[in-house]
């Protein structure tokens, strides 16, 4: 079986001491992060990204990846301890899992949830083996008015799948493509948007516009909010969890791996999203539901599984289809485009060191997550309590490394100073930031693909409904549309509705 | 919050507006082959009219607007000026001195600032603790293949 014969290359490949160095630099940087409030991985992935550029492709990605899911085992731990989330996907463990903390079960807890991480992530790395073949095998089929058609699904799907309002979410689309027309035209090469710089010639520049937007802003965030963080003093005892424990566990970590996974498949869905679904399922279903909120280890089982499933799940589109369904994919597909390997339909026949020993990596990276989480969690205790007033500046400190080392260019960093700025602007009028950057790294793509189809059809705008793929994604997106204008009008509706009955009283 | 509101949908509708010009400049081209203008006439042209219509629904709106407050982080709270103002110039200055200075005594001050603004209040820990990450972060950024300016540290042999 193809497979099984790539799996075992991939494993040969990753069985060097130096790529098992770079995963477990990658899996222990993304528990640091995940585990420390204030720098996610996105920022941690757009720090280390400069230091990957003199290692090979497959080993740059084998970090990077490990970040990220190595910040889904990290969140948990503080989520526990201290009841404050690491990183936005670990919010929901804070409901149950400081409860048991407080209850003496800080262990059971933080057993359960590497348990449960481990056990959705090995499960989305099975089905990202498997169903990334077929989803390539149909891509290959796709020109480019299905590549655009796509484009507009995945962000569509992301604005009606934004927890905000999708008014906003659709502005920072919007605005998000604007900045990707920064630069060299994609077609004709003449500069846009320039103004006679050289640094914006090469456009606005992924890093320093992540750095800015999630990492400084987050900071600016902070100042002035209360930091105080009480760790839980209790020894922490018996990480493994009971029959009992797993027995109430076992049915909301497989509903969290299949939730979790497809979920990351979606653009806009994610690790967050199955978190929240998981805890209100698990809830629903529950003989016990109120429990949940004090202590149930259910509501800690399902949500970190999902949210690893997730984060294997988010694999699929970027590899198969070289579409990243949420912001930490799209700056993973930058880092490979960097290296010279295009995610797509053909990586997986171009380049099979890189998508095999990605999996591989995975596995052998999970194993490492499970060690240190579990036996080496006080290690994490010790970090939990370095105070934020030392903590804010060495996370800026990385910020400034990470946007100058990027090009070695001072301009980077006001880039990434500006956007800092902007970012913090934003959030305080309740936009949502993932919409910007999936729509930069993805504007490029979409306008290329848009041209193309218009050259291939003479300046017609049909082939886009001609083409059956085509069609057929458009119809979903425009679907999803007027479904989120007619819920916006009924809302609207209702409004007035009450205001002239209560005027009328 | 709601004239914070009303300022950034005018914005928007700037912004819009600009981009269109801006890509009429660049050619629009024709529809059998399109300009490099097209794609952000037309991006530019839809942020002015949603933007356009959010602010024309928002003067109508007798009520307090939703959407304003009903993103994931819309915060009234006051926001403290003061030490984001010293953050902001902080890292800008730091920015545009970095490859003048270079990267030891940049990050230096730029700590010492930020420390101090991040709530230490004696000198010596902030100066102590300064001094040790800048050389900590320098070797160990430079050992994972990051080349930092020297500035005038290059007069005495650093590259």
């Amino acid at each position: 079986m193809d497979v099984i014969h790539g799996l075992i290359a991939g494993f040969q490949s990753i069985f060097h001491p130096d790529i098992l160095f770079y995963c477990f630099i990658g899996v222990f940087v993304g528990t640091l992060v995940g585990v420390l409030p204030g720098i996610g991985p996105i920022g941690a992935m757009s720090i280390l990204l400069p230091s990957t550029y003199g290692i090979s492709p497959a080993a740059s990605i084998i970090m990077l990846a490990g970040i990220y899911y190595g910040a889904m085992y990290g969140g948990s731990t503080t989520s526990i301890l201290v009841n404050i989330p690491g990183e936005a996907a670990s919010v929901v463990t804070c409901l149950d899992g400081y409860q048991m903390a407080r209850q003496g079960r800080a262990g059971p807890a933080l057993g359960i949830s590497a348990m449960g991480s481990f056990i959705g992530g090995t499960f989305a790395i099975v089905a990202l083996m498997f169903l990334s073949f077929p989803l390539a095998d149909a891509a290959v089929k796709f020109g480019a008015p299905e590549f655009f058609s796509v484009m507009v699904l995945a962000m569509t799907l992301l604005t009606y799948l934004a927890s905000g309002s999708t008014f906003n979410a659709i502005l920072m689309v919007l605005v998000g493509l604007i900045l990707g027309c920064v630069g060299m035209d994609p077609i004709s090469g003449i500069p846009r948007f320039a103004f006679g710089s050289t640094t914006l010639l090469d456009g606005v520049g992924l890093v320093p516009v992540a750095m800015g937007l999630f990492g400084v802003s987050e900071v600016l965030m902070n100042i002035g909010a209360p930091q105080d963080r009480t760790v839980l003093n209790a020894k922490i005892k018996n990480l493994l969890p009971s029959r009992q424990d797993w027995k109430r566990s076992i049915g909301p970590i497989w509903r969290g791996s299949i939730m979790g996974f497809f979920l990351g498949i979606l653009p806009g869905g994610g690790a967050v999203m199955s978190t929240f679904l998981s805890y209100t399922t698990e809830k629903k279903l529950s003989k016990d539901p109120e429990k949940f909120g004090k202590g149930a280890i259910e509501g800690v089982a399902g949500p970190e599984t999902a949210n690893n499933a997730a984060a294997g799940g988010s694999f699929v589109p970027m590899m198969a289809l070289g579409i990243p369904p949420n912001a930490i994919m799209a700056l993973l597909l930058a880092a490979l485009i960097i290296h010279g390997v295009t995610p797509g339909p053909l990586l997986m026949s171009q380049h099979p060191e890189v998508f095999w020993g990605v999996i591989a990596s995975m596995y052998v990276g999970n194993i490492m997550l499970v060690f240190l989480n579990l036996p080496l969690v006080g290690l994490w205790v010790k970090i939990l309590k370095v105070p934020y007033r030392m903590l804010m500046p060495l996370i800026l400190l990385c910020c400034l490394i990470g946007a100058y080392s990027t090009n070695n260019n001072a301009m980077d960093v006001v880039i990434m100073i500006v956007f800092g700025a902007v970012g913090y602007v934003l959030r305080r009028a309740g936009y949502e930031l993932a919409p910007l950057i999936l729509a930069l790294i993805l504007g490029p793509l979409m306008e290329t693909n848009f041209r193309n189809s218009l050259t291939l059809s003479d300046g017609s705008f049909l082939i886009f409904l001609t083409r059956p793929i085509s069609a057929t994604l458009l119809v979903i997106s425009a679907l999803l549309l007027v479904s989120t204008g007619f819920s916006a009008y009924r809302k609207t509706k209702k409004r007035i509705v009450e205001e002239t009955g209560g005027a009328g009283d | 919050m709601k004239r914070f509101q009303i300022c950034l949908t005018v914005v928007w509708i700037g912004l819009g507006l600009f981009v269109s010009a801006y890509s009429l400049r660049l050619g629009l081209g024709a529809l059998v082959r399109p300009g490099p203008g097209l794609f952000p006439f037309c991006l530019g042209l839809i942020i002015a009219l949603l933007a356009l219509y959010k602010l024309l629904s928002k003067q109508l709106r007798k009520d307090r607007d939703e959407e304003g407050t009903g993103g994931p982080e819309g915060s009234p709270q006051q926001a403290p000026v003061g030490r984001l103002a010293v953050l902001a110039i902080t890292l800008f200055a730091y920015a545009l001195l970095l490859e003048t200075l270079g990267y030891i005594i940049t990050t230096f001050l730029g700590l010492a600032v930020l420390l101090r603004t991040g709530g230490y209040e004696k000198w010596i820990p902030i100066v102590v603790y300064a001094l040790i990450i800048s050389a900590v972060t320098y070797f160990g950024f430079t050992y994972l293949g990051t080349m930092f300016p020297p500035g005038i540290l290059r007069h005495v042999g650093m590259h």
